[in-house]
């Protein structure tokens, strides 16, 4: 079932998964919780389809943890995962993982390696030994690294030349001068020309640890089998020294930054610090952020910069967690001669914001939003699994889902106007761009 | 607009596959399907129109896909955003998309808010209410996301230009956004015509998928879909000349970050005369490129290091004969000639006798599993179903497609590759940033 390129165009973009809550209703779902050698996993039975989804970060082992020198290590050994283990070399690995259909992807985000694995449940066993290999033997054959290394080579000449990536490398860079979450988590040409098969076995490797592993199932399953499995797969892994620790990250505002990059169009991201999950302000800040610039054709944004004078193709913003740090982000693309006009209106938005100017009824729709959402975002057993991975790398309990309408009900109106001026700080919200902006 | 409301006519159907889809028709000409998914309370409500860009009049190119965009600006009873409005309210997730050969919209609800849905897509399949200011700003919002998608990015520019040299007689070589000239000269006129044209019950398949029973969508069809009247609708498609001549296309533009190579060949469609041949088809883009272990990565890229990627891109999903598209980034220090001259001969050595029936039995699994995962949720399985039936495929084939995919033989997929991959039927693309590199 393959896409063919560009044969679709939508409405709006079809924005990537992004961690931050956006949920409701009591949920027709039963959560359970397993313990598998000390490591904790949650898991939603469901017999729909003959599939099992097996979601899971190793918190730690992200990009933010690459040695220095080695920038782009995580994302280079999270493709090294599906390049051979144990006796199986490359290919004979991808042999077996296409001879039962089962897809396992890698990835590494700042804060941790994510995988995704997701198979019928006739083949779940064969798959579940796969990843085991994939996570405690990996092989790291000289042509196998070198072949990866060709392939990050490509991706990071094309990602230079991306507008929208080069803009987020450069806001990151501006407001984490000083800390690893300001460098690329894809590195640099230069690092990843480096990287060898050691710094994967002695830098990379020992970050995937039981204490780090967080696990979100869903499917097919039942939990005794799971816990079973999971016992199996983890148990060779290293136990890790408890929860990872990164200094906590200083977010340093700054005047606007450009990158020069020779395209009609104009990308910007935008942020500020945000909110901690576990703090009381996070509730009326993701109201707030769905009024302000959340995900639907109606937040002001959205209506004043595309709606109303057709600035943008899309426009949004969401409150993104990392364990060092909090934020709000959001980003949008114009042509380069009304970058200037809207930059202003972001800024004019994040004032009236600041200002407690929210209406009882925009916070009532609001509210309503999160708590509808939540059963949609249960749609398929993909969508399940993927929720319970978001919900537990906030740091944030079950109740977060079983609990999550009274919750949302709960905020008070002058709770979230009172969030707004404290959390909302117009004078620190930092720009950057690429493109070739006129004016700026 | 007239009530005609005739239940008691249909065609009841339901299929035997996975998903036990049960589908009926209005006497109005809609048909409805109904992918039951009990799970959790909610409801994906999709609406398809057999009209995408390739429809378009001449000069009018993007305009099926503005128009789509013109479709959430409310009508006399519900005007301005309050269809996004409402659907927001009740925490719904809602999208639309337009191809070459459909335009879809749809919202995921809540149970409860399924009649309100409802309400709302009927509504606005009769009595859009456009004005002047909305037509000329969201014109504005498509230039964007012109530039965001195309003008801002040289290998989607690449794209645009392969089609337009793969298809010498068919609207498919005109891009889905159209050209940014063309766009430029939309008028509401131009949008109030076109909505006149296609937008008819007798023109779409609502597909509704999740905790729904039959009766209960039966009865809020009859109440807001059957009362609209039918409208005559034609289709008119120009069909591509026999392909005598290898195209190739050079792009040469500093901006791109790296080379890439395009080859796009002209495949079966389920809306074709060939349908029949596309599950072999399927099973030939996966076994050629459509992962790690497929014939074409592990040839060009592991054993000969010329390419650092490769996959193959195909959807039988289209009315007409469709692209069958190969894509691959030159290995760093190799130019994309000295690629595409492997390709060739990797090809010409699986045109004779060089597919092995264990890569075809890998390819078959991984598109089954595929197509499971592909029916995972009410939103996957209502696209599946949508995209399938309103390009011509039956709710038969679509239910029994993993058997379909299962029952390709060696023979047939080598019967495609031959078929498939001639020179004569194809158009290569390069994109470079210095005419030297090629």
């Amino acid at each position: 079932m393959h896409q063919v390129r560009r044969s679709r165009t939508h409405l709006l973009a079809i924005v990537p998964f992004l961690i931050g809550l956006s949920a409701s209703a009591a949920p027709a779902i039963e959560i359970k919780h397993l313990d598998a050698a000390g490591v904790r996993a949650w898991l939603v039975e469901s017999g729909q389809l003959p599939i099992v989804v097996l979601d899971f970060a190793f918190r730690g082992a992200g990009s933010s943890a690459d040695p220095s020198g080695r920038e782009g290590l995580a994302r280079f050994g999270a493709q090294m995962l599906l390049e051979g283990a144990g006796d199986l070399d490359a290919i004979t690995f991808q042999e077996r993982l296409s001879e039962i259909g089962a897809v396992l992807i890698f990835t590494a985000d700042r804060d941790s390696l994510v995988g995704h694995l997701e198979v019928a449940s006739e083949h779940w066993e064969s798959a579940l030994d796969l990843l085991r290999l994939a996570l405690t033997q990996p092989r790291f054959d000289t042509d196998a690294v070198e072949r990866v290394r060709r392939s990050r080579a490509v991706e990071l000449a094309r990602l230079d030349a991306d507008p929208g990536h080069v803009a987020r490398r450069l806001w990151w860079r501006s407001v984490f001068p000083n800390h690893p979450y300001g460098r690329d988590p894809d590195g640099s040409p230069g690092d990843v020309a480096a990287i060898s098969a050691a710094d994967l076995r002695m830098a990379f490797m020992p970050r995937l640890t039981r204490a780090g592993l967080l696990v979100g199932a869903a499917g097919a399953i039942t939990a005794q089998q799971l816990a079973a499995d999971l016992n199996r797969l983890v148990t060779d892994l290293p136990s890790g020294a408890g929860e990872p620790t990164l200094p906590e990250a200083i977010f340093v505002p700054g005047p606007l930054q450009v990158a020069r990059l020779p395209f009609p169009q104009s990308a910007c991201v935008f942020g500020q610090p945000g909110v901690s999950p576990r703090s009381a302000d996070y509730l009326p800040a993701l109201i707030l952020n769905h009024i302000v610039g959340g995900g639907t054709l109606v937040s002001r944004l959205f209506l004043e910069m595309r709606e109303k004078r057709g600035l943008v193709y899309s426009i949004r913003t969401t409150l993104e967690t990392l364990p060092g740090a909090d934020l709000v982000v959001g980003r949008f693309a114009t042509e380069n001669a009304k970058v200037r006009a809207a930059i202003d209106l972001v800024k004019s938005e994040w004032q009236r914001a600041q200002s407690g100017d929210v209406t009882d009824e925009e916070i009532v729709d609001a509210k309503n939003y999160l708590k509808g959402s939540f059963p949609v975002s249960l749609d398929g057993t993909a969508a399940i699994a993927a929720r319970l991975l978001a919900v537990q790398r906030l740091g944030l309990g079950v109740e977060y889902i079983m609990g999550w309408e009274a919750m949302v009900d709960a905020v008070g109106f002058d709770a979230i106007r009172a969030t707004a001026k404290r959390a909302i700080v117009p004078q620190i919200l930092t720009f950057a761009v690429a493109g070739n902006p006129e004016e700026l | 607009m007239v009530a005609l409301l005739c239940l008691g006519g249909e065609v009841e159907g339901a299929s035997a596959g996975l998903l036990h889809a049960k589908t009926f028709d209005l006497a109005n000409g809609l048909k409805v399907v109904l992918i039951p998914d009990h799970r959790v309370p909610i409801a994906t409500h999709m609406l398809w129109y057999r009209v995408g860009s390739a429809d378009e009049e001449p000069g009018k190119s993007g305009l099926a896909h503005f128009f789509e965009h013109l479709m959430f600006k409310g009508t006399r009873m519900n005007p301005d955003d309050s269809y996004a409005r409402t659907i927001a309210r009740a925490g719904g997730e809602l999208n639309a998309f337009t191809s070459y050969d459909y335009t879809a919209y749809y919202a995921t609800v809540g149970i409860e808010n399924l009649e309100r849905v409802m309400a709302l897509e009927a509504d606005r399949m009769v009595n859009l209410d456009l004005s002047e200011e909305n037509v000329h700003v969201e014109r504005e919002v498509i230039v964007e996301e012109r530039r965001l998608r195309t003008d801002n990015d040289p290998e989607a520019l690449l794209h645009e230009q392969v089609m337009a040299a793969l298809f010498v007689n068919h609207r498919y070589g005109v891009p889905v956004i159209g050209w940014m000239h063309e766009i430029r000269g939309w008028t509401r006129a131009d949008a109030l015509e076109f909505y006149r044209r296609w937008y008819a019950p007798n023109n779409a398949i609502l597909v509704v998928a999740g905790d729904v029973q039959l009766d209960h969508l039966k009865a809020l069809v009859e109440r807001y879909y059957a009362p609209l009247a039918a409208v005559p609708v034609t289709r008119k498609r120009t069909v591509e000349p026999d392909p005598i001549a290898e195209r190739h296309v050079i792009m040469v533009d500093p901006r791109a970050g790296r080379p890439l190579l395009m080859q796009l060949f002209l495949a079966p469609a389920y809306g074709a005369p060939d349908k029949h041949r596309t599950a072999a088809t399927e099973v030939l883009a996966e076994l050629l490129g459509g992962g790690p272990s497929s014939v074409l990565y592990r040839r060009l890229v592991r054993d000969l290091g010329l390419a650092a990627e490769i996959h193959l891109d195909y959807s039988p999903s289209a009315v007409d004969p469709t692209p069958f598209a190969l894509v691959a980034v030159p290995a760093p220090g190799v130019t994309p000639s000295t690629l595409e001259r492997g390709i060739e001969t990797e090809i010409e050595r699986l045109r004779g006798d060089g597919m092995a029936e264990a890569d075809m039995r890998r390819a078959q699994q991984a598109l089954r599993a595929a197509g499971l995962r592909a029916r995972d949720g009410t939103y996957r399985a209502a696209l599946v179903f949508g995209s399938g039936l309103v390009t011509g495929a039956t709710m038969e084939e679509i239910e029994a497609w993993p058997e379909l995919i299962e029952a390709v033989t060696l023979d047939q997929v080598r019967d495609e590759a031959r078929a498939l991959l001639r020179p004569e039927a194809s158009a290569t693309g390069v994109l470079v940033s210095r005419r030297e590199e090629h």
